[in-house]
């Protein structure tokens, strides 16, 4: 049984085409911490996230989970992961999709419909649970997709854009469910291209054509943008560029 | 695996438009068919002149056609544009003269018949006699060509459905939702092919039962052999579509492959007899699947042939199969890294 997972990410570079998405990374995301990547649309976060979950082979450089080098099989129940898509079968209700996934995940039975019940509370769809998917507003959608990625209680969690056109409220309470699953061990993977997502997570690491331009302590970020601007760092992380 | 088939089946009973595109269209298209290629009841006039009253008679003794006699000065072709007669026949020192408006298979047979019949019954010894091996002289076009058209339907649902799933699968990025669980690669496969085999069996049942209670087919075989080979057939369709599917990045491009993937195979099923092919033609059957297939259903179906005799055809099939289970698998490996 593993408590917590932390993940080394070192030295990855992905390009694609000859074009590189991914340009010499190198993270740690710390057992029972939320990073977030930030960083415009386009940046190479998505590719990052699936270099880490093992979608994706590096063309350089290695990602070790706790000492295991990935990809590896061993680690794929560990994972939860929420693509950017929806990734639902929409001629299935949204209880049907959670068993599929859960069964794949070989939630024994006799959990599985606790589980199922108690996920879809957390992201408030119980009553809407025997409808199919295809009559489904795209942030029920969306939540959705997220409980399929918390349904087997993985201890990293990788969500690309996991809180895109769900309402404030509800918002809130997502969050407020990541933060009890990262106290209890859980590592969560965020990525978002906007500030107000990034100051909820304890780190950030921000990502800019490819390369990690910033990585620290969420706070620290926010000091060095003075008008709370993330656009700025980006212009500041352009000058740079230009000038050496 | 039973997770995977448990998913599709849930899947296409929700989706009621596929559903009836796997049980109820075959069935419908079996007997449209049955109806366009079946016992015709229209009677083709024939208009005569010049002929010797003996003929005549014998030829209005005919039931086939209805004899009335060219009354109108116009020339032949004219008064068959008209549409006084079908066909018009007159009789000369170099033979009988038929003109007809065009090609067409039921009115010519029918002229042709009814005056190769009405010679026979003045001179008997001139009677042709043909008798077939397999079949009767009476059977319809349906009863000659019915099994064609059960394996085609079947293949062609199955493939459709089956691509468009899988292509589903990929481009709205559950597939690789799928690759991050700890399922196994061969167990997508299989459970692909168990789910949509589910419905290839009730699909098969369904479309034999119904040609052979309801629509009267000629059945010289056992029925149980037919529904093994289409039910062969159905499982080359899913594996052939989730390969055409890792090829289309689309539910459109999936569509594409259907004139170069489906309609060759069509034609060289056994539509066109392959061994009056030219240019060695017949060759390329030999890598089309439901060649054998059909080959298969012919067997059980016209010649009454058993499992022995029909084998050949099974273990080509399940060549088929292997092939493609195994490109499959190679081809769903590639969206996982491990």
């Amino acid at each position: 049984m593993i408590n917590t997972v932390e993940i080394k990410v070192n030295n990855v570079s992905k390009s694609f085409n000859k074009k590189a998405v991914v340009s010499d990374i190198s993270l740690t995301i710390r057992g029972g911490e939320i990073v977030c990547l930030l960083g415009p649309s386009g940046a190479g976060k998505t590719t990052l996230i699936r270099l880490i979950i093992g979608a994706l082979k590096a063309d350089s450089g290695e990602i070790i989970f706790n000492d295991m080098k990935i990809p590896n099989t061993k680690l794929m129940s560990e994972l939860g992961y929420m693509p950017q898509n929806d990734a639902l079968y929409n001629d299935l209700t949204a209880v049907e999709n959670l068993a599929f996934f859960g069964r794949l995940y070989g939630i024994k039975s006799e959990i599985l419909k606790g589980r199922i019940d108690d996920v879809l509370k957390i992201m408030n769809l119980s009553e809407d649970k025997n409808k199919l998917v295809l009559n489904f507003s795209g942030g029920m959608k969306k939540r959705l997709s997220l409980a399929i990625a918390l349904l087997h209680n993985p201890k990293v969690l990788l969500l690309d854009e996991p809180t895109v056109g769900i309402d404030p409220i509800l918002r809130q309470t997502i969050w407020e469910q990541f933060h009890s699953l990262r106290d209890n061990g859980t590592s969560i993977i965020v990525t978002t291209h906007v500030m107000d997502e990034a100051i909820k997570c304890d780190r950030t690491a921000l990502i800019y054509e490819g390369r990690l331009i910033f990585d620290d302590k969420t706070e620290k970020l926010i000091a060095r943008t003075p008008g709370g601007n993330i656009e700025e760092l980006f212009f500041m992380a352009k000058e740079r560029q230009y000038n050496g | 695996m039973v997770s995977i088939v448990n998913r599709i089946i849930k899947q296409i009973f929700h989706d009621k438009r596929s559903l009836a595109l796997i049980l109820v269209v075959p069935l419908l298209l079996l007997t449209l068919m049955y109806l366009l290629l079946g016992k015709s009841s229209y009677i083709t006039t024939v208009a005569v002149y010049d002929i010797s009253p003996q003929i005549k008679e014998a030829l209005c003794e005919q039931e086939i056609v209805k004899v009335i006699e060219k009354d109108s000065t116009n020339s032949d072709q004219d008064y068959i544009k008209n549409g006084d007669a079908d066909a018009v026949i007159y009789f000369a020192s170099d033979g009988i003269h038929i003109t007809m408006l065009e090609m067409d298979n039921v009115k010519m047979s029918a002229v042709t018949n009814a005056v190769k019949d009405a010679i026979s019954s003045i001179n008997p010894a001139g009677k042709l006699n043909i008798s077939f091996v397999y079949g009767t002289s009476n059977g319809t076009t349906f009863d000659l060509l019915g099994y064609l058209l059960l394996s085609i339907l079947s293949f062609f649902m199955i493939f459709i459905i089956s691509g468009i799933s899988f292509v589903r699968e990929r481009t709205s990025d559950t597939l690789e939702r799928l690759m991050r669980t700890p399922v196994k690669t061969i167990s997508i496969v299989c459970g692909y092919i168990c789910g949509f085999g589910f419905f290839a069996v009730i699909q098969s049942t369904l479309m034999i039962l119904f040609s052979k209670f309801v629509l009267k087919m000629q059945f010289v075989g056992q029925w149980w052999i037919a529904t093994v080979i289409m039910l062969l057939i159905a499982i080359i369709a899913v594996m052939l579509g989730i390969l055409i599917s890792v090829l289309s990045k689309s539910e459109f491009q999936v569509v594409q492959f259907i004139p170069i993937i489906i309609v060759p195979q069509i034609f060289f099923s056994g539509l066109i007899p392959v061994d009056t092919l030219p240019y060695h033609l017949s060759y390329l059957s030999h890598i089309m699947p439901l060649y054998y297939g059909c080959m298969g259903l012919k067997g059980v179906l016209i010649k009454g042939s058993n499992f022995i005799e029909i084998f050949p055809y099974i273990f080509a099939l399940i060549i088929f199969i292997v092939i493609l289970f195994i490109s499959n698998l190679l081809a769903v490996r590639k969206y996982r890294t491990i």
